[in-house]
C-alpha cells in the first residue's frame, strides 16, 4: 500500500497531463488521484483495466488484467479501517480472487451483483426509512437498474407470524370443510393474526406490497440517503461495497465487508436482494 | 460503425432481429474521441459555472452564459446537492441552480477547479443512448469585503453524459454525429 | 545543414593555418638558397612531402576542402617532380577528387532544388503563413548560403512578398482560411480580456465572408479510415458565439465550401 502511494505520488506530474484538465486549481490533488471516484473505476482497478494513471487499458495493452498490479491495486481497495476486515481475510480473499490458475474479474453487465439504497419516504405522512434493491437488467439494446427487493420494517410486522409452527389456537380445524368452512369467519376477527392462517412455505412479496403502497398514494419517495453494493461475482466469495468520504488516499468506493460463503449461503442471503418467486 | 448509408442499414436491421449485445464494437481511438468530447462539454459547462458566480459578470452576460449552460442539459435535468452536515438530498433544476449561483449574496466568489477528471464507461440504455458519469471536483470560496473568506467547500460533482450517434443531411452530405447532452449532477462535499 | 557550414569553416582555419605554413617553408627555402639550385637531399624531402599529401588525397583523410584539394594538386604538379611513384599517386588523386566534385555537385544542387521548391511554396504561400513566419523560413534558407543567382533571385523576390505582406497591414492578404482562424482567434482573446465589444465587432465582421448566419459548421472528432466522427452539427453564428462564451478557440479549419459568389456556405473543423 504504501509502495503504491508512493507510486501515484512519483507520477503525479504526469497523472496530471494524462488524465487532460478541466481546471487550472494547483492544490494537493494527491488524494482525489488514490480516491476510487466512482464504481466504474472499482471495477476497472480490480481488473487492471486502468493503469495507475486513469488511462484504460485495453486487451493488449501493457498491463492489461496483470495479476501482479491487481495485486498492488487490491490492497488498496479495502477499506484500511474496517473492525470487519482482518488482514488475514484480505489476504486470503485476494490469493483466492487472483489465483494464477483462475483469476475472477468484475463484469459490470453480469448479474449477482446489487446496488442497496437507503432512502426516505413518506408513510402515510409519517417520515419512515425504506431499503430498496436494485440489479442490472438487459433489456433491448441496452441496459438499466431495476428495482429488485424493498425492506420495509412495516411490511415485515404484518408477517410475523407465518413463520410461527407452535401455534395451536389460530387454526381452521381439519373438518371445517365438512361445515362448508362456515368457522372460517373467526380467522378475520382479529385481523393482527390473519397470518396464522397462511400455508407455511408462503413468502411474502414485499415488492407487491411496496407497489400497492405507492400506487394508493400512503407511500411518496423522499430522497436517497446512502447507497452500497453487495457483490456475488467472485466464486466463494461475497463483499461490500461502500463510499467512504474522507480525507485519506483511502477512500471513495472501498470494500467495507467481505465474507467466504458457499453456493448454498450465497444464495440465501441473495435472496435478501432480489425476489426469487 | 457508420459505412455506406445502405449497409448501415442492414447492419441495424441484423441488430435489432438478431438482438445482438449490446455491449458494442466502437474501436478503442474512437472512443476515447468521443469520450474527449463528453469531457469537452463538462470543460464548457465548469467555464460557464465559473463566469456565472463571478461577481465581475455583468448581469446581461450573465444571463446569457446561464442560457448557454442550460443548453448543454437535457430537459429537466436536475441537481441534487449534499452537504457534509446533511445527508438530504437537495435537488435544484439545471436553470434554478445557475440562478442561485448567480444571486449568491457574498462580495466576491472564487470558484477553482481541480485539474483532475474521472470519465467513466459509456454503457448503453435500453434505446441505444450511451449513459457515462463524469467526476470533476470544485473549489468554492465565498468573501466578505470585512470579514475576508466566509465560506469555504471543496465539492466532488458527478455528471451524467448522454450521448447519441444520429445522422442528419447537410448540404446533401449524410453526417454521422454524436450528439452529447448532459444530465442530472449529483453534488457531494468532501471530506475536509 | 549546420554541420556542413562548421566543417567548410574549419576547413578554412586548417587552410589559413597551412598557407603559413607553407610560406615559413619557402621563405626557409629561400633562406637556404645559396647555389639557385635545390639540393638532392632537399628534392627528396619534397618529394616525400608531396606523396604524403597526395595519399592524404587518396585516402580522404585531407582536412582541405576540396578546392583546396584540387589547387594543392595542381602545384604538385607544377613542381614537375618528375618522380613515377609520385607521378602515379597524382592520377589516383585526380580520379578521386573528380568523383569526389562530382558528389559535392550532386549535393549542392539538391540543396538548390530544395530551396527553389520551398521558395515556390512560400511565394505562394498556400498555408497562409503569416510575414513573421515567411521570414523565418527565408532566412533558413539564405542561412545555406548556396550561391546560386537563382536562388538569390527568389529570396529577393519572396523578401519583397514579406514587405509588401507587412505593408499591406497583412490581414488583406492573408488567405479565407487563415483569416477567419484569426478571427476566432481573436474572439477568444477579446473575451479572455473582458472586452466582449471588440469580440462582437470580430464576430459581426467575420460573417460577411459566410452566405449567412445559419451556415452549417461541422466539427470533426475522429476520423478512421472512412469513418468520420463529429460533434453536433452548429452554425457558424452559434460557434462564434460559443467561442465567445468559452473564451477559448480549440479548433481549426479542415474544409471550407463556398457558393458561386465566393461566400463559404459550409466549414469544416477539427480539433487541434
Amino acid at each position: 500500500m504504501r509502495n503504491f502511494v508512493a507510486v501515484i505520488l512519483a507520477l503525479l506530474p504526469f497523472l496530471v497531463q494524462a488524465q487532460g484538465s478541466i481546471g487550472s486549481f494547483t492544490a494537493d490533488e494527491t488524494m482525489f488521484y488514490a480516491q476510487t471516484k466512482q464504481v466504474n473505476q472499482f471495477f476497472l482497478r480490480f481488473n487492471a483495466e486502468e493503469d495507475t494513471r486513469g488511462n484504460r487499458l485495453y486487451p493488449g495493452d501493457v498491463g492489461y488484467h496483470d495479476l501482479k498490479a491487481r495485486k498492488k491495486y487490491l490492497e488498496m481497495l479495502f477499506d484500511n479501517s474496517s473492525p470487519m476486515i482482518n488482514e488475514d481475510k484480505k489476504f486470503v480473499f485476494i490469493e483466492d480472487a487472483l489465483n494464477k490458475r483462475n483469476p475472477a474479474f468484475l463484469d459490470f453487465y453480469s448479474n449477482n451483483w446489487f446496488a442497496e439504497l437507503s432512502a426516505t419516504f413518506h408513510y402515510k405522512k409519517e417520515k419512515v426509512n425504506l431499503i430498496l434493491y436494485l440489479k442490472i437488467e438487459k433489456q433491448l439494446q441496452g441496459y438499466k437498474w431495476v428495482i429488485s427487493n424493498v425492506y420495509f420494517d412495516r411490511f415485515e410486522s404484518w408477517f410475523t407470524h407465518i413463520h410461527d409452527t407452535l401455534n395451536t389456537s389460530h387454526i381452521i380445524h381439519p373438518m371445517s370443510h365438512e361445515l362448508d368452512f362456515m368457522n372460517i369467519h373467526k380467522a378475520f376477527r382479529e385481523p393482527e393474526n390473519i397470518d396464522y392462517y397462511l400455508q407455511r412455505n408462503y413468502q411474502p412479496d414485499m415488492l407487491g406490497l411496496f407497489v400497492m403502497e405507492v400506487k394508493n398514494g400512503n407511500l411518496v419517495f423522499g430522497s436517497v440517503n446512502t447507497v452500497k453494493f453487495h457483490i456475488f461475482q467472485i466464486p466463494n466469495w461475497y463483499f461490500e461495497l461502500s463510499w467512504f468520504n474522507r480525507n485519506s488516499n483511502n477512500s471513495g468506493w472501498l470494500i467495507s465487508n467481505v465474507l467466504r460463503l458457499t453456493d448454498k449461503e450465497k444464495k440465501e442471503l441473495m435472496r435478501n436482494y432480489t425476489q426469487v418467486n | 460503425m457508420r459505412k455506406p448509408v445502405s449497409v448501415f442499414m442492414i447492419f441495424s436491421l441484423i441488430l435489432i432481429v438478431s438482438g445482438v449485445k449490446a455491449q458494442d464494437n466502437i474501436s478503442p481511438q474512437r472512443k476515447q474521441a468521443i469520450d474527449s468530447l463528453a469531457l469537452e462539454k463538462v470543460r464548457d459547462l465548469s467555464k460557464y459555472i465559473s463566469i456565472i458566480g463571478d461577481k465581475q459578470t455583468p448581469w446581461s452576460d450573465a444571463q446569457r452564459v446561464i442560457e448557454r449552460a442550460v443548453e448543454l442539459f437535457m430537459e429537466n435535468s436536475e441537481v441534487g446537492v449534499s452537504s457534509l452536515g446533511r445527508q438530504d438530498v437537495n435537488y435544484y433544476k439545471v436553470r434554478e441552480y445557475f440562478d442561485r449561483l448567480m444571486q449568491l449574496n457574498y462580495d466576491k466568489v472564487t470558484i477553482d477547479w481541480y485539474k483532475i477528471q474521472y470519465v467513466s464507461d459509456l454503457v448503453r440504455q435500453p434505446d441505444g443512448t450511451y449513459v457515462g458519469v463524469i467526476t470533476i471536483y470544485q473549489r468554492f470560496q465565498a468573501f466578505d469585503k470585512e470579514k475576508g473568506l466566509v465560506y469555504e467547500d471543496t465539492t466532488k460533482k458527478d455528471i451524467t453524459v448522454y450521448v447519441k450517434r444520429k445522422e442528419t443531411q447537410i448540404g446533401g452530405r449524410l453526417i454521422g454525429f454524436w450528439d452529447v447532452m448532459l444530465g442530472d449532477i449529483r453534488v457531494k462535499e468532501t471530506s475536509k | 545543414m549546420k554541420q556542413l557550414t562548421y566543417q567548410i569553416r574549419s576547413v578554412r582555419w586548417q587552410q589559413i593555418l597551412f598557407m603559413i605554413l607553407m610560406a615559413g617553408l619557402l621563405i626557409g627555402t629561400d633562406g637556404c638558397k645559396s647555389t639557385g639550385k635545390i639540393s638532392k637531399k632537399e628534392r627528396k624531402a619534397q618529394i616525400e612531402a608531396a606523396k604524403k599529401q597526395v595519399q592524404s588525397i587518396i585516402d580522404g583523410t585531407s582536412t582541405l576542402s576540396l578546392d583546396d584539394q584540387k589547387q594543392l594538386l595542381g602545384d604538385i604538379m607544377d613542381k614537375n617532380y618528375n618522380d613515377p611513384a609520385l607521378n602515379s599517386l597524382i592520377i589516383k588523386a585526380q580520379q578521386k577528387l573528380k568523383t569526389a566534385l562530382a558528389e559535392q555537385y550532386k549535393i549542392k544542387q539538391q540543396m538548390v532544388d530544395a530551396a527553389r521548391a520551398k521558395l515556390y511554396d512560400l511565394l505562394l504561400n498556400k498555408d497562409g503563413k503569416t510575414a513573421d513566419q515567411l521570414e523565418q523560413e527565408v532566412n533558413a534558407i539564405k542561412a545555406q548560403n548556396l550561391k546560386d543567382s537563382e536562388i538569390d533571385e527568389l529570396i529577393e523576390r519572396a523578401e519583397k512578398k514579406i514587405k509588401d505582406m507587412r505593408a499591406a497591414g497583412s490581414a488583406v492578404n492573408l488567405p479565407v482560411k487563415t483569416q477567419i482562424e484569426n478571427a476566432f482567434d481573436a474572439i477568444a482573446r477579446f473575451a479572455a480580456g473582458g472586452n466582449y465589444t471588440q469580440a462582437d465587432n470580430t464576430i459581426d465582421k467575420t460573417l460577411k465572408f459566410f452566405s449567412s448566419d445559419d451556415v452549417p459548421v461541422l466539427i470533426i472528432i475522429s476520423r478512421e479510415g472512412t469513418i468520420v466522427d463529429y460533434d453536433k452539427p452548429t452554425t457558424i453564428k452559434r460557434y462564434m458565439n460559443f467561442i465567445r462564451d468559452t473564451k477559448a478557440s480549440n479548433n481549426v479549419i479542415d474544409a471550407i465550401m463556398t457558393d458561386a459568389n465566393g461566400k463559404i456556405k459550409g466549414l469544416d473543423l477539427i480539433k487541434k
